[in-house]
Formats: structure tokens, C-alpha cells, sequence
């Protein structure tokens, strides 16, 4: 019953689902059954794909955190370099969809959406810059207290 | 439906910070502009810290320099859109003209900065460029991207001027010089650059070049009188404005100063077809 699976199918499969994960992103409509799948599911799922390969692997590795040769001397090893590379495509997804679920509270356009998705899907940080750097132009502040009034006159 | 797919329903949004949309309404089309401003500024942001790591030279400039004009240049042009649509009755903002060029202008304007951007990493020349037949498509169609970005501000300065407040403020004035004539010069400036081998006119030695805009101090150089031409549509709406602040009548000084940025676009246009530098040596 004991299979084990190659990096390479491993890769594949992660690959794929991020790739459908940002494909909801950016084509989907922004229904919350819909983008439960990119923000929780397949993140979660490459979570888990990320600690089954740490735990068996990290602590055979010579490799550590600590300097760079330390981390190239941990990605020698295809299962570590497979984990390090599914950590990539779990966090930026996660971040893609905090990105369309934030982008949507300010009305940001579908359309400017898109290439900030891109961005965060090839170049994670510069995606999240880019979002990063619109949002901090916008203020919530008048938006939750017409909520606030609204609740009070329905109480009084 | 095409509503809902693009997330316009009526619903409250949260506005700029420091009151800076205060005199902007909350429509979807000047939301999408602001947004297309902020998105610019954000790139050339992003852009900068590039311009520092890379050492390539692309045309003797160094290789991020024209995205990064480019989003600076977009960005003042969405700024400029969103502000002077301010003008038209909320209505006749969102109608189905407006909607259609304001939505071509965005994704033009995605296509052409990401473009640039994308050739300028790679440390190919975008426009100009015939090397490969997928690159002389590109070319092809960041032509056509170039003439839709065009037609929105002309078409934001024929509305103003029909369904505009019809005051004697200087801004309308300027507003629809700027946008209208602008537009025009630019269209036809554009035209003739990308007809041409090179935006360069003559053949450069030395590439002695103006700081900071990069034109030719050797050659004749067709990028001066697209500048002068894209940018009345910023600077005439802002002398309208100035004016009317000062409370001076506008209607000669904004049409004198139309006059001189024609010709002097016109001029340096002449010069630069048979080569002559603007800023020789």
C-alpha cells in the first residue's frame, strides 16, 4: 500500500493547483463558495504537501536558514527544493485572493485587478506591492461609520 | 450582468485619503481612472528600485528608464482624465461614450505598460522594433493601443465642449483645447513617429541627450513635438484654472497660449523631420 510519489509528479500536481487557483482569481465572479477554493482549500492543501515533505526530509539535509550556502546546501535535496518552491505557490495564492477579497472592498476594477494578480502570481512581492502601495490611498473610516448610524437608527 | 462581472453595482466605497476625492463623485468611471492613476504610480514605484540594480544600456539609456516614463506619462494622463470628467453631469460621465473609450483607454493602457515593461526586462526595444515577427505584431498593435488612449481624451473634450457647463470659465477653455487639439497633434505626431525607423531623425555620434526627458542634442528627435502635444492636455486646463483663480478673463490668454503650443509644436516637428536638434550642442 505504500506508494511514494516522485518531486516531480509531486510538482506537477502543486503546480496545477495553483494555476486553477489563480485562474478563479482572475476569471471568476467573487462568490464566497468560489473563492473559499484558491483562498482556503489549495493553500491548505500545499500546506499540508509542505509538512509531510519538511518533517521527512528537513532534518537529514546539512542545509539550514542560517546563510546561503546553508540554503543552497538544503535545496540539493528535491524533495526540500520542492518544498521550498510549493511554499512559494501556497503563499503568494493566499495572498492573491486577500488581494481580490481587499480589491473589491475599495472598488478596485476587475480590469486593474488583473495585471496586480499577474504580478503577485510570476512575482509575488511586486503583486503585493503594487496592491499594497493603491490601498494605503483609501480610508475606511466613512464607510464603517454610515454602517454605524444605520445600525443605531434601526435600534432606536 | 456586464455590471455585476465588473463590480459596479451602487454601492458605497471607501474614498481617497486626506479628503483628495472629496470633489470627485463616486461613479464607476471616475473611479476606474483614479484607480488607473494610482495603479501607474504604483508601477513607476515598483519600477525604480529597478532602474538602480540594472547596469544595461538599452539605445544608450539605461533600460528601465522608458517604462518608467511611461507610467509616469499614463499616470498624468488618468489623473488628467478623472479630473476634467469632473465637468460633465454624472450621467452623461457614466453613458455608454464615455463608458466605451474610458474602458478602451484602461486596457490599452494595461497592454502598453505591461509591454514596455516586459520588453525593457527582457532587454528588447518595443517599439521600433521588427526583429521577429511576434515583435512587429506587438508593434503593430501597441500602435492601435497609442490611438485608443488618444481617442478617450478626445472624446472627454468633445463632450465637455457639447454637454459641458457652458460657463466662460477658463478650465472648460482649456479643457477642450487641450483634450480636442491635444489629442489631435499628438495623434499626428504619433502617426508619423511610429511610420518612421526611429523616433530619431539623422544618425547620432556622441548621443548627447537633454537630463532627465533623454532627447537628442545631436539629431532631430520627434519625441519633442509628441511631448509638447500630450502634454497641452494637462498644462492648458491648468492655465484655464490658474486664470480663472486670479479671476482674469481667460479667453485670450488660453487661446494664445493654444496658439503658441501649435506652433511650437509644429516648428520643432519641422525641425525634427530634416534633423535639426531643438537643444544643439
Amino acid at each position: 500500500m505504500h506508494t511514494v510519489l516522485t518531486p516531480d509528479q509531486l510538482f506537477t500536481w502543486a503546480g496545477q493547483a495553483a494555476f486553477y487557483g489563480w485562474i478563479i482569481l482572475i476569471f471568476l465572479p467573487r462568490i464566497k463558495v468560489i473563492l473559499i477554493i484558491p483562498k482556503y482549500i489549495i493553500p491548505i492543501a500545499i500546506g499540508l504537501m509542505y509538512g509531510g515533505l519538511m518533517l521527512a526530509h528537513y532534518s537529514s539535509s546539512n542545509g539550514d536558514f542560517a546563510s546561503l550556502i546553508g540554503v543552497r546546501t538544503l535545496f540539493d535535496n528535491d524533495y526540500l527544493l520542492l518544498a521550498g518552491w510549493v511554499h512559494y505557490l501556497a503563499f503568494d495564492l493566499f495572498i492573491g485572493a486577500w488581494i481580490a477579497k481587499k480589491s473589491d472592498a475599495i472598488g478596485l476594477s476587475r480590469l486593474i485587478q488583473t495585471p496586480i494578480l499577474i504580478a503577485t502570481y510570476m512575482f509575488g512581492p511586486v503583486g503585493l506591492f503594487l496592491f499594497l502601495s493603491i490601498r494605503v490611498m483609501f480610508t475606511r473610516t466613512d464607510f464603517t461609520k454610515n454602517k454605524e448610524q444605520t445600525h443605531v437608527s434601526q435600534s432606536v | 450582468m456586464s455590471a455585476k462581472v465588473f463590480n459596479y453595482h451602487n454601492k458605497q466605497y471607501p474614498s481617497l485619503v486626506f479628503g483628495l476625492s472629496k470633489r470627485m463623485e463616486n461613479d464607476f468611471i471616475t473611479r476606474i481612472l483614479l484607480m488607473s492613476f494610482l495603479f501607474l504610480m504604483a508601477v513607476t514605484l515598483i519600477l525604480i528600485p529597478g532602474y538602480y540594480f540594472d547596469s544595461r544600456l538599452l539605445n544608450n539609456a539605461p533600460i528601465w528608464a522608458k517604462p518608467i516614463k511611461f507610467s509616469m506619462a499614463l499616470a498624468m494622463h488618468f489623473i488628467t482624465l478623472a479630473i476634467l470628467a469632473q465637468q460633465l453631469e454624472r450621467s452623461r460621465r457614466t453613458g455608454v461614450l464615455l463608458t466605451f473609450f474610458v474602458y478602451l483607454a484602461v486596457v490599452s493602457m494595461i497592454f502598453e505598460q505591461g509591454y514596455i515593461s516586459i520588453q525593457a526586462a527582457r532587454g528588447r526595444h518595443s517599439h521600433f522594433n521588427g526583429d521577429t515577427p511576434f515583435e512587429t505584431l506587438m508593434y503593430n498593435f501597441m500602435g492601435i493601443g497609442a490611438v485608443n488612449l488618444i481617442l478617450a481624451s478626445f472624446a472627454l473634450g468633445l463632450l465637455i465642449w457639447k454637454y459641458g457647463n457652458k460657463d466662460r470659465s477658463g478650465l472648460r477653455l482649456g479643457s477642450i483645447l487641450g483634450l480636442t487639439i491635444g489629442s489631435v497633434l499628438t495623434l499626428i505626431y504619433g502617426m508619423t513617429m511610429g511610420n518612421s525607423p526611429s523616433h530619431l531623425v539623422g544618425e547620432a555620434v556622441n548621443h548627447s541627450t537633454v537630463p532627465l526627458l533623454g532627447w537628442s542634442r545631436e539629431v532631430g528627435d520627434l519625441r519633442i513635438p509628441h511631448f509638447i502635444a500630450t502634454h497641452m492636455m494637462q498644462l492648458l486646463p491648468l492655465l484655464g484654472l490658474f486664470l480663472d483663480k486670479l479671476r482674469f478673463s481667460p479667453k485670450i490668454i488660453v487661446s494664445l497660449v493654444t496658439f503658441i503650443f501649435v506652433m511650437m509644436s509644429a516648428i520643432f516637428f519641422d525641425w525634427a523631420l530634416v534633423g535639426r536638434s531643438v537643444f544643439p550642442l
